[in-house]
């Protein structure tokens, strides 16, 4: 009997194992190739591990790399700013809708949730088209707010949609008595319920945030000068005529996805009660 | 009258809650939606200068239809969806599975989940074109100290390997969100459960059978919905590794759609491929609509 648990004990470590190294290794393989120069990965037998780790990839990406005269600088300060930007409102927006429709009655609350959870099931790539082509006649493609006010619609539905199956699943009566000491439903929103679910808002912001953290699709049909560029396009510019930098590329990739899988570590709890109360509705 | 000031007060209330999203959903999502409809049927040209846009009926439609690589590109569009999702279903179901045991290092394992959810599709794009690389990449140096394989594998020269691939990618991204949420769903069934049938002297798969799936199989299939809906419009994982190519094997209906409208400027053809994706969509979308009612949480 100990034989046979002890048997069933290294088969359940070696499944865990291996599926520890599929998930992981991808992830590992950006780093290995970061640490390492270009000219080190163009040598024919490659190994996980780098025979002389070196930052200059590092040091190149962030400070040398240049595509019509811009560079990691400048990209990063654009995502930055677009998504937190997008973020802060579509966050806001989301909650305020999320919360109406969680608590109050109204006629076409059915339609309004209706379309949110539509949303979710229909390509962004339908609705480009005619937005792009609409955009660049007023002469407003090539426009950062303008991607920003895009990327605050694409990340509205997606936390509204969050924001409605966590606002269901805390219960009322703390609203009930704020209610019956003669609160606002304003004040209620903003000082019962903003403050109590901050956690779980910065796990949707979050969320938010990365869809235009990595989001290609809109940035490169949006901005075509390399001045707007986000990171995204930035690190799909790597062409080199005879060698492509994959070591800067690595580098690169890694700054960029590096703090995002922390924080999606750091908020994970969160992240899957809220994403489970989104799938359940 | 007291009261119907009150109500029209709360009323109010109500309105400023919700108007900013009506207002973003309608200008960025209805509008769009209705025009790319009325396009699929009007003549689009975008490098011609001519300012109207006649209505042509189904002209567009046959226009993609008569496309040569049409049949190729809705097969792909369904063989990689059907793979992927079916992987994704599957994969998912046992990696829950194997985390709702307990052993050494399950938080660490479930951490690690999170990677590639985390990782933007940009970034692991790029890693998968280097790691495959025939010459350099680290899977060919690996696959080649086997006995097994004479010469590097080309993986993105061949459309079929290249879809394949593709697929496995796809799978590799978006595994990790089913896995966790079917863990999710599996941690809320009680404990006494299982006791309760070990006494009876029911196996592994017995239980399997008549405790966990009844009690997961709702969220199972809600998942499965969202994720048809979620792979079949894939672009960005496709487009940045082999854009459609080679020789379109790999060219799925949001990747033509994509090519008509911004590198061809066919927008007319690209309208109508994006009615029929939609057209597609809708009817899951239906479904999953349909399983939210049931359920009475609709809200």
């Amino acid at each position: 009997m100990t034989l046979k648990r002890y048997a069933g004990r290294t088969m359940l470590y070696l499944t865990v194992l291996v599926v520890s190294v599929f998930i992981a290794i991808p992830f590992v393989i950006m780093l290995s190739y970061s640490f390492r120069s270009s000219h080190d990965i163009f040598s024919l037998k490659i190994g996980l591990i780098p025979n002389s780790p070196t930052l200059s990839a590092y040091r190149n990406a962030l400070f040398d790399y240049r595509f019509s005269g811009h560079g990691f600088g400048r990209w990063s300060l654009n995502s930055i700013l677009t998504c937190g930007i997008a973020t802060f409102f579509s966050i806001f927006f989301a909650a305020m809708s999320g919360y109406a429709i969680s608590r109050f009655k109204f006629t076409g609350k059915k339609i309004l949730w209706f379309l949110i959870a539509l949303t979710q099931t229909i390509p962004w790539i339908i609705i480009l088209i005619p937005y792009y082509i609409t955009i660049s006649r007023m002469g407003l493609a090539n426009n950062l707010y303008i991607l920003g006010l895009t990327y605050l619609a694409v990340f509205l539905p997606t936390s509204a949609w969050l924001f409605v199956g966590f606002f269901n699943n805390i219960p009322y009566e703390m609203e009930e008595a704020a209610k019956i000491d003669g609160c606002s439903p304003w004040g209620i929103f903003f000082r019962i319920i903003i403050p109590l679910s901050i956690t779980s808002i910065s796990a949707i912001a979050l969320v938010a945030f990365v869809t235009g953290w990595g989001d290609f699709l809109f940035a490169s049909v949006f901005l075509k000068k390399a001045s707007l560029w986000t990171l995204p396009l930035g690190l799909t510019s790597f062409k080199g005529e005879h060698l492509i930098q994959w070591a800067e590329i690595m580098a690169m990739s890694a700054i960029v996805t590096v703090p995002i899988v922390v924080l999606f570590i750091y908020l994970q709890k969160y992240l899957v009660d809220l994403m489970a109360g989104g799938v359940k509705q | 009258m007291g009261s119907i000031s009150r109500r029209n007060r709360e009323r109010i209330i109500i309105l400023q809650f919700i108007i900013p999203s009506l207002i973003i959903i309608g200008i960025f999502i209805l509008f769009p939606i209705s025009r790319a409809i009325t396009m699929a049927f009007q003549e689009w040209i975008l490098t011609s200068a001519s300012p109207d846009h006649p209505f042509i009926g189904f002209d567009n439609f046959k226009e993609i239809f008569d496309l040569t690589h049409f049949g190729k590109m809705m097969t792909n569009t369904f063989v990689y969806t059907a793979f992927s999702v079916a992987g994704k279903m599957f994969l998912g179901l046992a990696v829950a599975l194997l985390l709702n045991r307990k052993f050494f290092g399950r938080a660490f394992v479930r951490g690690l989940m999170l990677i590639p959810w985390a990782m933007p599709t940009v970034v692991v794009t790029n890693v998968f074109r280097i790691a495959l690389d025939p010459n350099y990449g680290l899977f060919n140096t690996l696959l080649s100290s086997l006995p097994l394989i004479d010469g590097p594998i080309q993986f993105f020269s061949n459309g079929s390997l290249a879809l394949f691939t593709l697929v496995c990618i796809g799978i590799w991204k978006n595994f990790p969100f089913v896995a966790l949420m079917i863990l999710a769903a599996l941690q809320s069934v009680p404990q006494d459960y299982y006791d309760a049938a070990s006494i009876d002297g029911a196996g592994a798969i017995a239980q399997f059978k008549q405790i966990t799936w009844p009690l997961i199989k709702p969220i199972w299939n809600t998942l499965m919905v969202l994720q048809i809906l979620w792979t079949v419009k894939e672009f960005e994982l496709i487009y940045l590794i082999t854009q459609g190519g080679p020789n379109n094997g790999t060219n799925i209906i949001g990747i033509d759609i994509y090519l008509n409208a911004f590198r061809f400027y066919k927008v007319g053809a690209a309208n109508a491929e994006g009615v029929l994706l939609l057209l597609f969509c809708l009817v899951f979308a239906v479904i999953y609509f349909r399983s939210m009612h049931k359920k009475g949480e609709f809200v």
